[in-house]
């Protein structure tokens, strides 16, 4: 009761200076660098964002960036990017090398810090390249995903009748099909017997439009309902402005939560995909593949299991921090 | 786009601009699914509703909530289909205007919205908010609307630099504002005014309606004014439409009606709301009871379940109606009771359909009977007090206190409603009448059968 | 008269939030006594809901009760003493008093059984998955201390009372059933089944339409004429004010601006805030040609204007006012008004205060 008077008092408090604008980008990443969590998140997601641009970019700049790594090590890591080098015989470095901590292991931290593969490519530069396939497809399929989802999900809820029966029996329909069958069908499909890791990349983004699609109806059927969507409607305003003015910027703050989060999914669903032998095919450094491989020798090198583990977890980390983060600032009710 | 604009026509001050007839929204109970299969009741949120607005006037459409005052606005706007009857905005047929025909001429009608915190879109700024009518009827560039925003704002007592800020940061009578100069932005005719005053404060509420007339005497507007407050209604209407379940009970001039009152659903509203003041006596005359559902509203009159001077039954009108009834009507030779014996009958028949007096002080246990002199003296204490009527309708008061000392509520209820209430001409026959105004010239349409001939 | 049933001495709650304290009641004192109707009114955001929780001790955090006395009878419900260390700034601490009472013995001693609070809102009162009778019942049972079977027959009674038709059968209805009036009125047979003294009710009838509102205050008259209960009624409506209250406590910006009967509140109001309020609302008895707004709105209650919290938009505001912080003083017999007209501290020589420029965060005290 008196918080609730506290609160009109407050809004009441007519056009003040001060007052802080709860809306708009702005005041959102002002809210999420006051929290902690929050920041973190966002400086994890930066630090994997930087590696993958960075590697995407140019190997050589690269070298400079992880000096640590001798090019023989580079070339060993990404034999696919047809980058020159000066030691083209990698089967002189012992294969399945523990890390440099480890008894065994290389011993020296600027010597294949981490060991090296079971083709005795250095660990930890194939870990940094791993980055680039699980940040495109988290990022790919999570948009592809959410701007489906969000499209069929506001018109079916924004006009209702047969066209929202229509689309959500169809959204339900792809519900019903279990997430990794319906990837792994999708991607024999299209790319029959050489399964690459963008179809992989579409075929996660199906399974996630009915996620996006039910989430942005359920808060569209409450927009639809406030006063300014009718007021606008009363005013002559067409339906697609009203979609795109009114009612999907005001039921998206969820999504964009829902999206972070989905973005650590992909990634668990992409190296499970790769585990498989659906996704990145070797020799393109991958997470998931790498796993595939490690867990033969998962009594003899238990490290190699372990990093690629690591890796993987700590973005989805901090993208859920993130998501976290932004779920609190976007809502206006904690404050 | 100009050619449904084109059939508008020309409307003088004082001409009627918009003719609403027979307007009728039912709409369906359940919606769902399976709704149809299964068939829903119908909800009669309005029924059959005519009155016509005239240029440059207020009128205002006053009652209680659940009463469909709101979703006339809306039908009348073509926000919701309507199901029946006809509405012409300056000779244009809108019901048989299909939506993207209808959409040109919603320029000329704009709507003001009850809820200052929900009617702005809470992620714009209060510039765009304001051009997006213009906009949407491709009106002026993108400079100008600017240019026309900035001076709404001036227009509607506000600043010009609001027009970078985020609605939130205004207050509710300043947001109501804004959402006066979004309405006012496209040069309308008509504006609906849907309880535009009722979430604000008092001392602000003054603000804005003075603001409001203050825009109707410059520009000419029309307002259509939805309220459930009479007070507002009687400071800025000129005239006045009561509806009552869907109905309208009555529609008059505002000081005809405020003075006059015709319907006796009126004169409870009047009656009911507390005047400002200590040394007015006010009577409250509260009424009895709750709205019935709007899913089977009473027959004839809507407000007869809770009318005070329902009309005594007479034996011709019920042999004009033929009632489905007659079997227990058929028995009374005729009513003639006196006022005073009328006015206790009819309340012991309400009493006895709602329960609203136990028949021995403590209540009952459910299978226990109380002997019916007991019954007989209760009811005489609560009800007649002396003055029973004699004769059939006497007859029929003693069979339901018979049926009291049984037990049988539901039964004794049924013989009297059917033998008093669904026998009056009020249950019989929807009225409609105008009568006689005593101040101003205007008509006076009253929907209560106590001005028949 | 004899002892009040109610005093309310000097009470303050303050509200801690990121950017300050807001002191949302700012020394506010009323009595209530035995069987009158005591009215509570002002704009959104006076601070009437905080000063009856805070009377009850329901001020939730970030809130807090500071400063000031309650007392009901012979029960202290708020108090405070100087402690014997001083704080940080040299003032005396408060600390709570003795003889207050525990948060135990408020809500097994006080809440319900000897003060009852109603709601504006009945549905958010009820709890949608109980009946109605059990909610009653239970209430009646827990505060008057009775066997389940009298409690019951009890609760019948009450909702007869309040007049809910076929009570016995509704008894086992769910407040989604009920009418938002029927429901207004199981709470007030609720409050009135426990037999308080001390009625508080919060905007009881604001979101309910006029003949059911009529149908209320009808039933509360009622109720005070049989069981002698006393009522402190919160509204924002003056009509309601006029229609039932016997005194009436005027609230601005945390603070009383006037206090005395209905008749003089109303016939010979003494503060120009109550006059403007008065003269804004619109009349239903009468046409009115002209209603006169109180310009402006009321300014957040963080940074209160400096001297008299309305002069920035009262129309007989002069320089004096922006300097004195009025008290209330004495206008009449029972009659307050917190203006300085009705003092001797140079209103009537001080200039008139040109409106313009007197925006209240730019209004300086006296230096």
């Amino acid at each position: 009761m008196a918080i609730g008077e506290q609160q009109t008092r407050e809004e009441d408090g007519g056009a003040d200076d001060e007052f802080e604008a709860n809306v708009g980008w702005r005041y959102t990443l002002g809210r999420i660098k006051s929290d902690t969590t929050a920041r973190f998140g966002l400086a994890v997601i930066a630090l994997v964002l930087a590696v993958t641009v960075i590697t995407a970019i140019d190997t050589h700049l690269s070298r400079l960036t992880f000096g640590a790594l001798d090019d023989y090590m580079l070339a060993q890591a990404a034999p696919m990017l047809d980058h020159p080098t000066r030691h083209p015989d990698p089967g002189t470095s012992e294969r399945r090398m523990p890390p440099f901590f480890v008894d065994g292991g290389s011993g020296s931290i600027t010597d294949n810090p981490l060991g090296t593969d079971e083709a005795g490519r250095d660990y930890l530069t194939r870990l940094i390249y791993g980055t680039q396939i699980s940040v495109f497809v988290g990022l790919t399929a999570t948009a592809i995903g959410m701007g489906v989802g969000t499209v069929v999900g506001a018109v079916s809820g924004y006009y209702g009748g047969w066209v929202d029966d229509v689309l959500m029996r169809f959204v339900e329909s792809l519900y019903a099909i279990p997430a990794l069958v319906l990837v792994i069908v999708f991607t024999v499909l299209v790319s029959g017997n050489n399964p690459d890791i963008t179809y992989a990349a579409v075929g996660v983004a199906i399974t996630f439009i009915p996620v996006f699609a039910r989430l942005i109806r359920s808060r569209v059927l409450s927009v639809r309902e406030m006063d300014y969507v009718e007021a606008a409607r009363a005013t002559g305003v067409k339906d697609r402005d009203i979609l795109m003015r009114h009612v999907i910027p005001n039921s998206f703050a969820p999504v964009l939560v829902l999206a972070t989060l989905q973005i650590g999914v992909t990634i668990l669903i992409v190296a499970g995909l790769s585990f498989l032998g659906y996704g990145a095919q070797p020799p393109t450094p991958d997470w998931g593949q790498m796993l595939n491989v490690s867990h033969q020798y998962m009594l003899s090198n238990p490290w190699m299991s372990v990093w690629p583990g690591v890796a993987i977890m700590i973005t989805i980390f901090g993208f859920n921090l993130f998501g976290d983060g932004l779920q609190d600032a976007l809502d206006p009710r904690i404050k | 786009m100009s050619q449904t604009t084109e059939r508008l026509d020309e409307v003088e001050t004082g001409e009627p601009i918009l003719e609403v007839e027979g307007l009728t929204k039912y709409f369906q109970s359940d919606s769902g699914f399976l709704a149809g299969l299964f068939g829903s009741d119908d909800v009669k949120a309005v029924d059959d509703v005519s009155f016509e607005l005239r240029r440059g006037e207020t009128l205002a459409l006053v009652g209680e909530s659940g009463c469909g005052k709101s979703t006339l606005a809306r039908a009348i706007l073509q926000l919701i289909e309507p199901t029946a009857g006809s509405v012409r905005f300056k000779g244009v047929e809108l019901t048989e205007t299909g939506s993207r025909e209808l959409r040109p001429l919603r320029r000329d009608m704009q709507m003001i919205f009850q809820d200052p915190q929900s009617s702005l879109n809470p992620r714009m700024k209060v510039g765009p908010i304001i051009e997006e009518p213009m906009k949407a009827h491709d009106m002026y560039d993108a400079a100008e609307r600017r240019e026309r925003a900035k001076e709404l704002l001036e227009r509607v007592e506000l600043e010009r630099e609001y027009y970078n800020r985020y609605p939130h940061e205004f207050s509710g009578g300043q947001r109501q504002r804004i959402n006066l100069a979004r309405a006012m932005s496209t040069d309308p005719e008509l504006i609906v005014c849907d309880e535009p005053v009722s979430a604000l404060d008092v001392s602000v509420q003054a603000q804005v309606l003075n603001t409001m007339r203050d825009l109707q005497e410059e520009f000419g507007f029309t307002y259509l004014m939805i309220s459930h407050d009479l007070s507002v209604v009687r400071y800025i209407a000129d005239r006045v439409a009561v509806m009552y379940l869907g109905h309208l009970a009555e529609l008059a001039e505002k000081e005809e009606l405020f003075e006059n009152p015709g319907h006796p659903y009126t004169e409870a509203l009047l009656g009911a709301i507390p005047v400002p003041d200590p040394r007015v006596a006010n009577a409250r005359g509260t009424l009895e009871g709750d709205v019935p559902s709007p899913i089977n509203p009473p027959s004839g009159c809507r407000f007869r379940t809770r009318c005070p001077v329902l009309v005594q039954p007479r034996r011709a009108d019920i042999d004009a109606h033929e009632t489905s009834e007659e079997v227990d009507t058929a028995t009374l030779s005729e009513y003639g009771m006196s006022d005073a014996e009328w006015e206790r009958t009819l309340a012991f028949t309400r009493g006895v359909r709602r329960r609203t007096f136990a028949l021995r002080e403590g209540g009952l246990d459910e299978e226990e009977t109380v002997s019916r002199s007991e019954v007989e003296t209760v009811v005489e204490r609560e009800f007649f007090d002396g003055t029973r009527p004699d004769g059939d309708p006497g007859r029929v008061v003693e069979e339901a206190i018979a049926l009291l000392s049984e037990g049988a509520w539901g039964e004794a209820g049924d013989l009297l409603s059917t033998t008093f209430e669904e026998t009056s001409i009020c249950a019989l026959e929807r009225p409609r009448y105008t009568i006689e105004p005593q101040y101003g010239t205007g008509t006076h349409f009253a929907a209560c059968h106590h001005h028949r001939e | 008269m004899s002892e009040p049933l109610l005093t309310v001495r000097d009470l303050k709650t303050q509200f801690y939030t990121d950017r300050g304290a807001v002191r949302a009641v700012d020394g506010v004192s009323f009595d209530v006594e035995q069987g009158e109707i005591v009215g509570l009114v002002g704009e959104s955001g006076a601070g009437k809901s905080v000063t009856t929780s805070s009377i009850l001790r329901l001020v939730e955090e970030p809130g807090e009760v500071v400063g000031g006395k309650v007392r009901y009878g012979d029960r202290t419900l708020v108090g405070f003493d100087e402690a014997a260390v001083a704080d940080e700034d040299g003032r005396p601490k408060l600390v709570h008093s003795e003889e207050m009472l525990s948060n135990r013995e408020m809500r097994e001693e006080v809440r319900g059984n000897e003060i009852a609070i109603i709601f504006q809102d009945p549905m958010e009162s009820l709890n949608p998955v109980y009946t109605v009778g059990g909610q009653v019942r239970e209430f009646i049972q827990i505060n008057r201390d009775m066997s389940k079977e009298e409690a019951r027959e009890e609760a019948i009674e009450m909702l007869r009372r309040v007049g809910i038709p076929e009570a016995e059968d509704r008894y086992s209805d769910y407040p989604h059933e009920f009418s938002g009036g029927m429901r207004q009125r199981v709470l007030i047979a609720m409050a009135l089944g426990c037999r308080p003294n001390l009625i508080i009710a919060d905007e009881p009838t604001t979101a309910l339409d006029v003949t059911v509102e009529g149908q209320i205050l009808e039933l509360v008259d009622d109720l005070v004429d049989e069981f002698d209960t006393s009522f402190i009624w919160v509204t924002h409506d003056m009509g309601v004010v006029a229609e039932i209250c016997d005194r009436v406590n005027v609230m601005y910006l945390g603070r009383i601006v006037e206090q005395g009967p209905v008749d003089e509140i109303f016939h010979d109001t003494k503060h120009p805030y109550t006059e403007a309020l008065l003269n804004s609302i619109p009349r239903p008895d009468r046409t009115v040609s002209d209603l006169s707004p109180i310009k402006g709105t009321m300014p957040g209650a963080m940074n209160p204007p400096a001297g008299c919290r309305f002069h920035p938009r009262c129309p007989d505001a002069r320089r004096a006012c922006r300097e004195v912080e009025p008290d209330l003083l004495e206008v009449g017999l029972d009659h307050r008004s917190a203006c300085i007209k009705h003092g001797e501290v140079g209103y009537w020589e001080s200039e008139p205060l040109e409106h313009t420029e007197a925006q209240p965060e730019t209004v300086e005290g006296p230096r």
